[in-house]
């Protein structure tokens, strides 16, 4: 929930204009409310045409796995945000990402990409900014 | 370390001497080989919850950790195989009733320290913040207390708690109208059919009538257990009829939560492969791309 909030925060909001293509993978975890209920409910929150949503079940995590290959140690990758620039293709598995953070917690991912609460949110605008090239909005 | 001695430390140190943590919950998750605990922590400033998030990664057999900036709930899982030591536990937690808003670097440093020496993992369950958690309290009756044992000795998947809860809490002619292992072959197939009980309501009636709503982690949208118990005291328990009901999840407190009311999106379902995803990813190879995996919750 929080996660869904800083990127309509920082990306959705800030960068009205931006051609950017985003993909949001809804991550079931066990021990949470995440069923497809849910996240059909939070994606009806999100009215953004350049917004696709995906919904990655328990306990094949498809998107979770593929995500975290190298560089989540523990579980699949959650609460995690990624960047691409033009061209990358994916072939065999996601690209390398032209940048990334999260905000796992034990998980074994790089701490250096950690960030949480407001600071989350100015780094994803931040990075938005820093990868597309793309002007935030002026009120 | 078993659940209930952990439930037991963290209610003892919780109460005493935690001021931060003003909930918690915990339970064996076996499909996951986990125990799942729960603490609200509120006092906490943002950046000593996200030093205590990155010391837990590097507590042995920590699989993740979450915190739930909303809620206040941190999340953790501690592994049921990991060699779990409840001392070390509970001098962290005792060392934590010192971490408060006001906790010097060097108190939570302390704190951590025991903390990243315990041999175990805990999971902080979001779900003890839903409102059926704080809601569905079990009255504090004799009927209270053998319905939420059954729950547990159910959700336990443990014959022995359960021939325990039967041979303690089952009325004599009830256990004489079934054997145990007759008993413990139902409950082998219950368990198996339904997994987990998650408490939704609890109605009392009278001494000798309860009925607890809960929802199975398979098979049914809800379940009513109506306790029934003998009209002599003690009240032991005679019967518990089972009977199907609706639960809506879409009306779950903890799914609603900040999300508008009916409108749901369109979601494309990745079961059975990534090629939805990928398709879409490369169909946009033009553009720049952002890709979120997040919780919906």
């Amino acid at each position: 929930m929080y996660g869904a909030r800083a990127v309509q925060q920082s990306i959705l909001k800030e960068f009205p204009d931006a051609d950017i293509s985003i993909s949001i993978v809804w991550i079931q975890m066990p021990g949470f409310n995440d069923n497809e209920t849910a996240a059909r409910k939070i994606a009806g929150t999100i009215e953004d045409k350049r917004v696709k949503h995906f919904y990655d079940s328990f306990p094949a995590h498809l998107a979770g796995k593929a995500f975290g290959e190298g560089l989540v140690k523990r579980g699949p990758a959650w609460d995690i945000y990624f960047f691409y620039q033009k061209g990358q293709e994916w072939t065999d598995g996601p690209p390398k990402p032209a940048e990334w953070m999260h905000q796992l917690g034990g998980a074994g991912a790089d701490e250096s990409k950690f960030h949480a609460g407001s600071d989350l949110v100015d780094q994803l605008h931040e990075t938005m900014h820093k990868v597309t090239g793309a002007e935030c909005k002026v009120e | 370390m078993s659940v209930s001695r952990l439930l037991l430390l963290l209610a003892c140190v919780g109460t005493a001497q935690i001021d931060t943590a003003v909930e918690a919950a915990a339970y064996q998750d076996r499909s996951m080989r986990a125990t799942v605990v729960a603490l609200k922590l509120d006092g906490l400033k943002k950046e000593q919850v996200e030093r205590v998030e990155q010391a837990l990664g590097a507590v042995k057999g920590v699989m993740w950790t979450s915190f739930d900036f909303d809620s206040k709930i941190m999340t953790v899982f501690v592994d049921v195989d990991g060699p779990a030591s409840a001392d070390k536990l509970l001098e962290f937690l005792e060392l934590a009733g010192h971490v408060g808003t006001e906790a010097s670097p060097q108190e939570l440093d302390q704190a951590l320290g025991a903390m990243r020496s315990a041999d175990g993992m805990i999971f902080f369950r979001r779900e003890a913040e839903s409102a059926e958690a704080r809601t569905a309290k079990f009255p504090d009756t004799p009927a209270g207390r053998t319905a939420q044992a059954f729950i547990a000795a159910f959700n336990s998947g443990d014959e022995d708690e359960m021939r325990e809860f039967a041979e303690r809490h089952r009325s004599k002619s009830a256990l004489e109208a079934k054997t145990m292992e007759e008993r413990l072959e139902q409950y082998r197939e219950l368990h198996g059919d339904w997994g987990r009980l998650e408490v939704r309501s609890v109605e009392s009636h009278d001494e000798r009538n309860l009925t607890v709503t809960v929802k199975p982690k398979r098979g049914y949208s809800g379940l009513a257990l109506s306790f029934q118990f003998e009209d002599a005291a003690p009240h032991k328990l005679s019967e518990i009829r089972i009977a199907a009901t609706f639960l809506d999840e879409g009306n779950d407190a903890s799914s609603n939560k900040g999300t508008a009311e009916g409108k749901m999106g369109d979601i494309t379902l990745l079961t059975e492969s990534l090629k939805p995803l990928r398709d879409h990813f490369n169909a946009n190879k033009h553009k720049h791309r952002f890709v979120a995996l997040l919780s919906p919750t």
